[in-house]
C-alpha cells in the first residue's frame, strides 16, 4: 500500500466500504423491496464508485459501473420493480467491481470479459431493455417479476413479448425531400421514439463555400441501429412518405440485447461505405455482428470456466492479506492524544521530584504512571478493537448464495454483531466461520421436503453469535438441522483408528474426533463440503490466535459449534507466579483466586484440594515441568477457570499482578500449546505466559496416557 | 431566423435565433458565408435556435468544413437548445467527428 498514491488508496478503501453497505443494503432489499431509503443508498454507493473510479484511474470500473448505476437509478424513479433476478445481478456487480478494484490496475483490460458478460445481462434492466417496467408487486404478493414488454411499454408503439430486436435502418434520403415536406431529423425523431437508436451519418459532405452546395437539399445517408420491442411493421410506418423517393430499408440484425457501446462498434463498421448497396452494407454488418456475438461467447464460456474454477480453488485459497488500513472512532483518538498529553504533564513531574530527591513525590508519579499505562494500554488497544458484525454482514450473503445453490431455504439470523474483537483476530477468523457455515448449510440443515417429513418447518436456520465472556469473545454456530450421528462419528473413528474399539469414549471425545485430519462421515462429497478436508484447519486456525473450539450436537435437532477467542492478541493482564527459578504468567481472565498448601511427603503431579466445600483438582507445576531445586513445604495454589472447569496450579511464590506484552514463541516451540507466549518482565528476565485451557488440557491427555501405560497416576476428572 | 453579430469580451460571437428550417436555409447560408469571411474562429450561439431541420445541421457541418479549409474553427457560445441538441442526437450530427465537440458538452 506503500508504493501506492494516497488518494488512490483512500478511494480503494473507500469503494471497499461501499461495496459492503452496497451488499448489505441489496441484502436488505430482498426482505424489504419497498425501502425506498436503502434504494437510493444503493443508487448514491455505486454512483460514487463510478466518479471516484473516473478520476482515479480506474477506467473499467468507471465503464462498468455506469449501466449498473443506469439500472439503478430505474429502480430508484419506479420505472424498474425490485426483483430477485436483479439484486442477485447487482450481487454479482458487485463482487465484480471488487475483483476490477483488487486487479492491478494496469490488468483491468484483463476483466473486460467478465464485465462485458454482466453488461450484457444488465442490457435487459436498461431502457429498452426487455426488463420494462413500470412495475410494482401484483396482488398475489409474490415478489416482483419481469414483466413482458407487451404488457407496457415506454416507446410509442406497442412492444412484442420476449427479448427487443435489433434492426439495422438504412435512410439515403433523396436530395429533394426537404421540398415535399419531409425532413430526415423529422423521420429519425419519430424512430427515436421507438427504441433505443443510434444514429451514423455519413457520406457527402459539401463545405459552405462550395459552388455545388445547395442548402436546401439533402447530403449524405444515415445508418441506424435501433433495439427495439416494437414490430417491425412499426418502423416502417415511420417511412411511408418517403418510401417511394428515398432508399429506405429496414433489417432484423438480431434479437436479444446488446451493449450501446458494442452498437456503436457495429455501426462504425459501415464508416467509409457509404456507397455500397443495402445488400453490401448488410453482408458488412452481419459479419461484424457474428464476430461480435462470439466474442461474447467466448468471453461467457472462459468466465463461467474461469469461475468455476475459482469456486473449486476457493476452499484451499489462501486468506487475502488483511487491508493495512483501519478505521478509527475519532473520539478514541481524541482519548489517546489526551492521554498522551498527561503523560508528558507525569514526566516532567518525575523530573521535578527526580531532581528535588523527592521519595513521596515520585512514588506518587509512579502510582500515576500506573493508572495512566492501565487507561492507555485499554484506548490504544481499543483503536484495533472492530465490531465482529463487519464479518457476520458478509455472511448473510455466504448463506444467501449457497442456500440458493444446494436448493434449500435458510434463515440466517446473527446476534451480537456489535461484539469488538482485535482486528488481527477478526482478520483471521472469517475463514473458519465460513467453513463452519458451509458445513451447516451443506451437511447439517435438510432440504425443505426432509424437514417437513420429520415435521420441522420447511425453512431451515443458522444462528451466528458473538458474546463476551470473560476474557474473551464466545461465538456460537448453531443450526436446526439432522445433528451429528455421533454412532456414525465413533464408526469412523474406530476405522480410522483414532478409537479402539472396546474403548467407551464420551460424546465430546467422539465429537472431537471431527477435528482429525481427513475425518468425513459425509456420504458424498460435495462442492461445498465433506472431504473432511478442513475441520482439522479451522481448530488449527482457531487454536493459532489462542482460541478453542467444541462442537455438540443433538441427533435429529441440530448441532452446535461454540469458539471462545481471547480479546486481543498484543497484551494480557496476568498475576506473575514462580516456581523455583522460573517464572509464569497466569492470565487474569482465568484466575479464580489463591489458596494454600503444606506440603507432607511424595508430591504427585495431580493431587485435589478443598476449595469452597467440594474437591478440585490440582497440579503441581514444579513436577510437571521438573524444575529443579528442593520442594518447599509450603505452597501458593492458583486457582483458575477454564471451560467451566476449576483447576489450581501449585506454585512456590506469588509476585505480583502484571500487565504482560505477549511475545510469540518462536516456530520450533508451537508445539508447547500451553504456552501462549512470552514476555519480558521489568528485570529483563522472561515470563512463560500459560494458556490455562491448553494446560489442563495438556495434563489431563498426560495423565491419560499413564493410566492406559496402568501407572498409578490421579487423573483430572473429565 | 436571424443571425446577430454580438461582440463578448472584444471577441465577436454569432447569435443564431428562431427557426433554422429549410425557408430560411439559403438566407443562413449567406449570412455565414458573410462571417466565415471575415472570421478565422468563428463563435456561434445558438442557444436562441427554436427549431431545427436537416439544413441547420448540414450548415454547421458545413461551415466547419470551410473555417477548416482556412486554417480556423467552429466555437460556441452559450448552451445548445434543446431543438437543435435532439436534432443533432437524432440525425447523428452530435457524433458526426467534425461536429462532436460543438455539441460536446450538451450530449
Amino acid at each position: 500500500m506503500s508504493d501506492v498514491d494516497p488518494s488512490i488508496a483512500l478511494y480503494i478503501e473507500e469503494t471497499r466500504e461501499l461495496l459492503g453497505e452496497l451488499e448489505q443494503g441489496l441484502l436488505e432489499l430482498e426482505t424489504n423491496p419497498n425501502d425506498t431509503a436503502r434504494v437510493d443508498a444503493c443508487f448514491r454507493a455505486m454512483h460514487t464508485i463510478k466518479g471516484g473510479g473516473a478520476m482515479f484511474g480506474f477506467e473499467e470500473i468507471s465503464r462498468f459501473t455506469h449501466d449498473v448505476e443506469t439500472v439503478l437509478d430505474r429502480v430508484r424513479t419506479g420505472d424498474l420493480p425490485v426483483s430477485r433476478e436483479l439484486l442477485s445481478l447487482t450481487l454479482a456487480a458487485k463482487d465484480h467491481i471488487l475483483t476490477l478494484l483488487e486487479a492491478p490496475r494496469d490488468h483491468q483490460n484483463a476483466h473486460r470479459d467478465a464485465s462485458d458478460r454482466l453488461l450484457a445481462s444488465f442490457a435487459a434492466y436498461l431502457p429498452g431493455g426487455a426488463a420494462t417496467a413500470p412495475g410494482h408487486a401484483d396482488d398475489s404478493g409474490e415478489s416482483p417479476i419481469l414483466r413482458p414488454a407487451s404488457e407496457e411499454s415506454e416507446y410509442a408503439c406497442p412492444a412484442l413479448p420476449g427479448p427487443p430486436s435489433i434492426y439495422w435502418v438504412r435512410l439515403r434520403p433523396n436530395p429533394d425531400m426537404l421540398l415535399t415536406g419531409n425532413d430526415p431529423v423529422r423521420l429519425l425523431a419519430e424512430l427515436d421514439t421507438m427504441g433505443d437508436m443510434h444514429v451514423l451519418r455519413h457520406g457527402p459532405k459539401p463545405a459552405l463555400d462550395n459552388d455545388d452546395f445547395d442548402p436546401e437539399r439533402v447530403y449524405g445517408l444515415f445508418d441506424i441501429l435501433i433495439a427495439t420491442p416494437c414490430a417491425v411493421d412499426n418502423l416502417r410506418d415511420v417511412f411511408i412518405f418517403v418510401e417511394g423517393d428515398s432508399e429506405v430499408g429496414i433489417h432484423r440484425l438480431h434479437t436479444g440485447i446488446l451493449r450501446a457501446a458494442d452498437l456503436d462498434e457495429l455501426l462504425a463498421e459501415l464508416k467509409g461505405h457509404h456507397d455500397e448497396d443495402l445488400e453490401l452494407a448488410g453482408n458488412r454488418l452481419e459479419a461484424a455482428l457474428a464476430a461480435k456475438l462470439a466474442a461474447i461467447e467466448a468471453a461467457k464460456q472462459k468466465s463461467q470456466t474461469q469461475k468455476g474454477a475459482e469456486q473449486r480453488a476457493a476452499p484451499q485459497a489462501k486468506a487475502p492479506a488483511a487491508a493495512a488500513t483501519l478505521r478509527v472512532d475519532a473520539a478514541r483518538l481524541d482519548s489517546l492524544v489526551s492521554m498522551v498529553g498527561e503523560l508528558v504533564i507525569l514526566q516532567s513531574r518525575l523530573r521535578q521530584a527526580a531532581k528535588a530527591r523527592d521519595l513521596d513525590a515520585v512514588t506518587e508519579v509512579d502510582e500515576d504512571l500506573e493508572r495512566l499505562t492501565d487507561n492507555l494500554r485499554d484506548v490504544a488497544l481499543g483503536l484495533r478493537m472492530l465490531p465482529i458484525g463487519s464479518v457476520f454482514s458478509q455472511f448473510t450473503r455466504l448463506t444467501r448464495d449457497l442456500a440458493a445453490s444446494l436448493g434449500k431455504d435458510v434463515e440466517f439470523v446473527a446476534h451480537g454483531g456489535e461484539t469488538e474483537l482485535d482486528k488481527t483476530v477478526i482478520d483471521r477468523i472469517k475463514d473458519p466461520l465460513v467453513h463452519l457455515l458451509r458445513n451447516s448449510l451443506d451437511h447439517g440443515l435438510e432440504r425443505p421436503e426432509e424437514r417437513q417429513a420429520v415435521g420441522k418447518p420447511p425453512q431451515g436456520r443458522v444462528t451466528l453469535s458473538a458474546n463476551h465472556s470473560g476474557g474473551n469473545v464466545v461465538i456460537v454456530i448453531a443450526d436446526d438441522g439432522r445433528g451429528i450421528d455421533v454412532a456414525a462419528v465413533r464408526r469412523k473413528a474406530v476405522e480410522r483408528g483414532l478409537v479402539a474399539p472396546e474403548a467407551e469414549p464420551s460424546e465430546k471425545e467422539l465429537l472431537d474426533c471431527i477435528f482429525a485430519p481427513g475425518f468425513s462421515t459425509a456420504a458424498k462429497v460435495s462442492d461445498v463440503s465433506g472431504r473432511g478436508v478442513g475441520m482439522d484447519v479451522v481448530k488449527k486456525n482457531i487454536e493459532a490466535l489462542r482460541g478453542t473450539v467444541e462442537l455438540s450436537s443433538v441427533l435429529g435437532q441440530g448441532a452446535t459449534v461454540t469458539i471462545r477467542l481471547p480479546l486481543t492478541l498484543a497484551i494480557i493482564d496476568g498475576f506473575n507466579v514462580m516456581v523455583g527459578g522460573d517464572s509464569f504468567i497466569v492470565p487474569l481472565a482465568n484466575l479464580r483466586g489463591f489458596q494454600e498448601r503444606f506440603v507432607e511427603g511424595q508430591v504427585r503431579t495431580v493431587d485435589t484440594i478443598e476449595r469452597m466445600g467440594s474437591m478440585a483438582p490440582v497440579v503441581s507445576l514444579r513436577r510437571l515441568f521438573d524444575v529443579p531445586g528442593d520442594q518447599p513445604g509450603y505452597e501458593r495454589v492458583v486457582i483458575t477457570e477454564a471451560e467451566g472447569e476449576t483447576v489450581g496450579f501449585c506454585v512456590d511464590k506469588v509476585i505480583g499482578r502484571q500487565q504482560a506484552v505477549i511475545k510469540s514463541l518462536d516456530d520450533c516451540y508451537r508445539h508447547l500449546k500451553w504456552i501462549s507466549g512470552t514476555t519480558i518482565n521489568g528485570d529483563g528476565s522472561i515470563s512463560l505466559i500459560l494458556d490455562v485451557p491448553q494446560l489442563v488440557r495438556f495434563v489431563r491427555g498426560r495423565e491419560d496416557s499413564r493410566l492406559h501405560a496402568g501407572e498409578p497416576f490421579r487423573t483430572l476428572p473429565q | 431566423m436571424e443571425l446577430t453579430r454580438l461582440e463578448q469580451g472584444g471577441k465577436p460571437v454569432y447569435a443564431l435565433a428562431g427557426k433554422c428550417t429549410v425557408e430560411h436555409a439559403a438566407a443562413l447560408r449567406q449570412a455565414l458565408l458573410e462571417a466565415v469571411s471575415v472570421n478565422t474562429v468563428l463563435t456561434l450561439d445558438v442557444s436562441g435556435v427554436e427549431e431545427a431541420d436537416i439544413t441547420f445541421l448540414q450548415l454547421l457541418l458545413a461551415t466547419v468544413l470551410t473555417l477548416e479549409q482556412n486554417g480556423g474553427s467552429l466555437r460556441r457560445h452559450g448552451s445548445v437548445s434543446p431543438a437543435a441538441l435532439a436534432a443533432a442526437r437524432v440525425a447523428g450530427f452530435s457524433h458526426t467527428p467534425k461536429l462532436a465537440n460543438f455539441f460536446s458538452d450538451e450530449d
